[in-house]
């Protein structure tokens, strides 16, 4: 016998799908399937559509949160088949463009692992900082959220030293809010009774799942494309791969939130090291590069991102091939929300646990249920799922 | 390692079988294998080599045949490309050396047919369930047809 | 006769059903726009001046959406759970010394009546979550009671500190004893803090609101009310807001009583009325804005640990000192 509960409404934030069933032993969690019926979009097959500078605009939508990171994988791909080298003055544009985006991915994050938790003041509070990385991403390169900087040869604007100095500020506004929050959620008993030691990943699972990105290092394990495959300026610009060992959601917080420390110093030292100098090369308008492959990886705020292209001396590229952080995650997932031995997953932990993977598709996901016990099974929405993990969680502790 | 010595231990290991291999710039190691030693490569990558990482499976549609490349590494990204015939397109899977590819081969087999034998959840992943069998979008002889603009 | 007319005139205008209603909109403007500049928000805005008229916008169209019954729901119950719930809260408002020591309704004993009718409202909760046969209605109506089961003794407890300092059960001879000093300012400052706690759980407003806003968009016990009934409960909830934070200024901060130049004294009861709820408001959201959502065990374990204890050691304060 089955009987499904109607559909509530959306999440307000993230759009896209993703269905998971569960097969739940009265309140605990015993396994999980990931379904991704996700909104496919067929961007693969529509950028070989299109050539390679209209290319920049599809890659860029393929996420409205790490724009910035798809558009520089993308023309990295291209400037590696065309064997050109960008002047070193648009690299260190494009890396405090990426850097200034990946603060602004993490704090969203930050506000609504918070909303999730129930902390609705934490939640406004970092969403109004939030506002400022906006401004100052507005201000380089016209837009809120889809930069829309990065193009072949380099970056689409320079920056003028009046706007290097209302970043310092902005910066400096963005550092001390930061270490007010990580205050916050480290001393925040009800924060700390949410997130420690739960969704656990250890780190032979986290290798072997071929988890990235935060989900990775919150587990001890020192990864970081931007370490060990350095792109645009990070061979040249310093920083600390943050890595935490209590592989749970907490680790994962203060893994992002730290990260968001380095960027700012990151930022800083590239804008005192501003090699000056031609922010753009001229490239022919269609470009058609010799035949061959090449493949991009970039860090993007929730992981490793790869795109693989391949040429076939035509201007539009014959394959086109994009992997985002979140697929690569969806193992790991699925580990954390099974429980196994002593460690136990309740319902209630769920959001959490998904949430703090930074899910990049969505969570208002369709969650099934399947009672083993009873033989039926049910679906909920996310918020009915977040509203049953606030009452059913402290049962057990 | 770095990229030449990667190479040095794949010709050493295998020989002939490696049909091409080249590095076009840093970091970037391309290496096309036959059908048959392409899951040797890779467990010789993943664990002997101790590259442990798979980052994805790419599939691709070249007229007469398909490509499967498995890229593998943190660091230095080796591309393990082999050609599967279209009329037989059935390779080997490489899920029990690497678990966490198993969605990436599902994603091959739903957009382009590729059968991977021994993966032990070959279903559908990313197409609607209502899509019908043995239509692969990501094939040359498959049209996207652009929808009109709404009015 | 004329008697007879005036009581009907004050029951249905002032201070009556009428003035209730306006002012308890005006709370909930208070309310929402406090919350919002202590988040650094502004709050409603565009309604009216400094968006006064923000939930009086928003009860008129609740009542023009469409109010849908589903079809598994105890129909008589669903219907009637709204209209009981408004009706209850707005009877009591008529006990509420407002324009002068007594309010419109006053008897001997008028204070059990209030707290029992005020436990009537709870068990409404329930019903409404039940009647609504919906799996998180239930689960929300269940949380309401488990959270009943908290804070229902040691707010009576925190009132028998009062009675017990007045030596009266009726609410206008509490408030004539108040006429030298405010029971706040003496030994039932203790009974006040728990008074105030169990009114924040019995609003259900954070860090207790877990039976009604867990789901944050989908709303627990109300899940599925919408249209009249649905803007009948958020009348009754901010009627609700109104008659506790007047029987805590009633019962501490001395009710209407202050300094009265002869001639104007309903109107200066009313306003010092009003401000001290004001105050006793002010305090709930400010505790509604500092603090994160507990659960409802945490919450019975905090309530039975800690706030049981201390209304008992109020009682025993002013047991000993009267």
């Amino acid at each position: 016998m089955s009987f499904y509960i109607p559909i509530g409404p959306q999440h307000p934030v993230h759009p896209e799908p993703l269905l998971m069933k569960f097969k739940v032993e009265g309140e605990q969690v015993i396994d999980v399937e990931i379904n991704v019926s996700y909104t496919h979009r067929g961007i693969e097959k529509g950028l070989e559509y299109r050539d390679y500078m209209k290319g920049i605009f599809l890659a860029e939508r393929i996420c409205g949160i790490c724009n910035a990171a798809h558009t520089l994988c993308y023309v990295q791909n291209i400037e590696q088949l065309l064997n050109k080298e960008v002047p070193p003055r648009a690299k260190y544009l494009r890396l405090i463009v990426e850097e200034l985006s990946r603060i602004h991915s993490h704090l969203l994050w930050l506000g609504l692992a918070a909303h999730q938790i129930g902390f609705e003041t934490l939640f406004m509070y970092v969403w109004r900082d939030r506002e400022r990385v906006l401004d100052l991403l507005e201000m380089i390169t016209g837009n809120r959220v889809v930069t829309s900087y990065n193009t072949i040869g380099g970056v689409r604007r320079d920056i003028t030293p009046e706007m290097e100095q209302k970043i310092r500020k902005g910066l400096d506004y963005l550092e001390k809010r930061t270490k007010y929050f990580k205050k916050v959620v480290m001393e925040e008993p009800t924060v700390l009774v949410r997130t420690q030691n739960v969704g656990i990943l250890k780190p032979r699972e986290a290798i072997e799942l071929f988890a990235v990105g935060p989900v990775l290092r919150a587990s001890s394990i020192k990864h970081d494309v931007r370490a060990d495959d350095p792109y645009a300026a990070h061979d040249e610009v310093p920083f600390n791969v943050i890595t935490y060992d209590t592989c749970d959601v907490y680790a994962r917080i203060l893994v992002r939130i730290d990260e968001v420390l380095e960027c700012i110093n990151m930022i800083r030292y590239s804008l005192d090291h501003l090699p000056s100098g031609k922010y753009r090369i001229r490239l022919p308008v269609v470009i058609k590069p010799p035949p061959g492959e090449s493949v991009s990886r970039v860090e993007a705020p929730r992981g490793d991102l790869l795109h693989y292209v391949k040429s076939d001396g035509s201007d539009k590229p014959y394959r086109y091939k994009v992997r985002t952080p979140t697929l690569a995650n969806i193992p790991s997932t699925a580990r954390m929300l099974t429980s196994r031995g002593d460690y136990i997953v309740y319902i209630a932990d769920i959001p959490i646990i998904f949430g703090s993977v930074d899910p990049c598709l969505c969570c208002t996901g369709r969650v099934m249920f399947v009672d083993v016990e009873k033989g039926k099974s049910w679906v909920w929405t996310y918020n009915e799922l977040v509203k049953y993990s606030r009452e059913r969680f402290e049962r057990h502790d | 390692m770095n990229e030449e010595e990667i190479i040095n231990a794949l010709k050493e290991r295998f020989g002939d079988k490696i049909i091409d291999c080249k590095t076009p710039m840093r970091r970037r190691v391309f290496v096309e294998v036959s059908k048959e030693c392409y899951k040797d490569v890779v467990k010789f990558l993943l664990q002997d080599l101790d590259m442990k990482f798979v980052e994805a499976i790419t599939g691709t549609d070249v007229n007469d045949h398909l490509e499967v490349i498995a890229h593998i590494g943190y660091g230095i990204s080796v591309s393990v490309k082999t050609k599967v015939p279209k009329d037989d397109p059935v390779i080997d899977s490489i899920c029990d050396i690497a678990r966490g590819a198993e969605l990436y081969e599902r994603e091959a087999h739903d957009l382009l047919g590729i059968v991977f034998k021994g993966n032990p959840n070959l279903k559908r992943f990313i197409l609607p369930e209502d899509w019908p069998e043995g239509v692969y979008p990501l094939r040359k002889d498959y049209e996207a047809k652009h929808p009109k603009p709404l009015r | 006769m004329i008697e007879v007319l005036y009581k009907i005139i004050q029951m249905i205008l002032f201070p009556g059903f009428a003035f209730i209603g306006v002012l308890s909109l005006l709370y909930e403007w208070i309310d929402r726009k406090f919350y919002a500049k202590l988040q650094n928000r502004v709050g409603p805005l565009y309604a009216g001046p400094h968006g006064i008229l923000q939930p009086l916008a928003d009860f008129i169209k609740l009542l023009s959406k469409e109010d849908i019954i589903p079809e598994g729901a105890d129909k008589f119950l669903f219907t009637l759970t709204p209209i009981f719930f408004f009706a209850v809260n707005l009877l009591l408002t008529l006990l509420l010394p407002i324009c002068g020591t007594s309010g419109v309704i006053s008897f001997t004993g008028d204070l059990i009546f209030f707290v029992a009718l005020l436990t009537i409202t709870s068990i409404l909760v329930y019903t409404a979550g039940v009647a609504s046969v919906n799996r998180f209605a239930t689960i929300g109506a269940e949380r309401a009671v488990l959270q009943f089961i908290g804070y229902e003794i040691p707010f009576m407890l925190s009132i028998v500190s009062v009675v017990i300092s007045s030596g009266s059960l009726t609410i206008k001879n509490i408030v004539e004893s108040q006429s030298n000093m405010w029971y706040i300012l003496g030994p039932n400052l203790l009974a006040f803090a728990v008074y105030v706690i169990a009114v924040q759980a019995e609003l259900e407003r954070i860090p207790f609101d877990i039976p009604e806003a867990e789901q944050e968009i989908v709303a627990g016990w109300l899940v599925e009310y919408s249209g009249k009934k649905l803007a009948l409960f958020r009348l009754g909830r901010d009627i609700e807001t109104l008659l506790l934070c007047g029987l805590g200024a009633t019962l501490f901060l001395g009710g209407p009583l202050g300094p009265v130049i002869p001639g104007l004294e309903i109107i200066l009861h009313t306003l010092y009325f009003t401000i001290k709820s004001i105050i006793i408001l002010l305090i709930l959201t400010t505790l509604k804005a500092i603090f994160a959502r507990i659960r409802v065990d945490q919450m019975l374990v905090f309530s039975w640990k800690y706030l049981i204890p201390l209304s008992l050691i109020s009682v025993l304060i002013v047991r000993v000192v009267f």
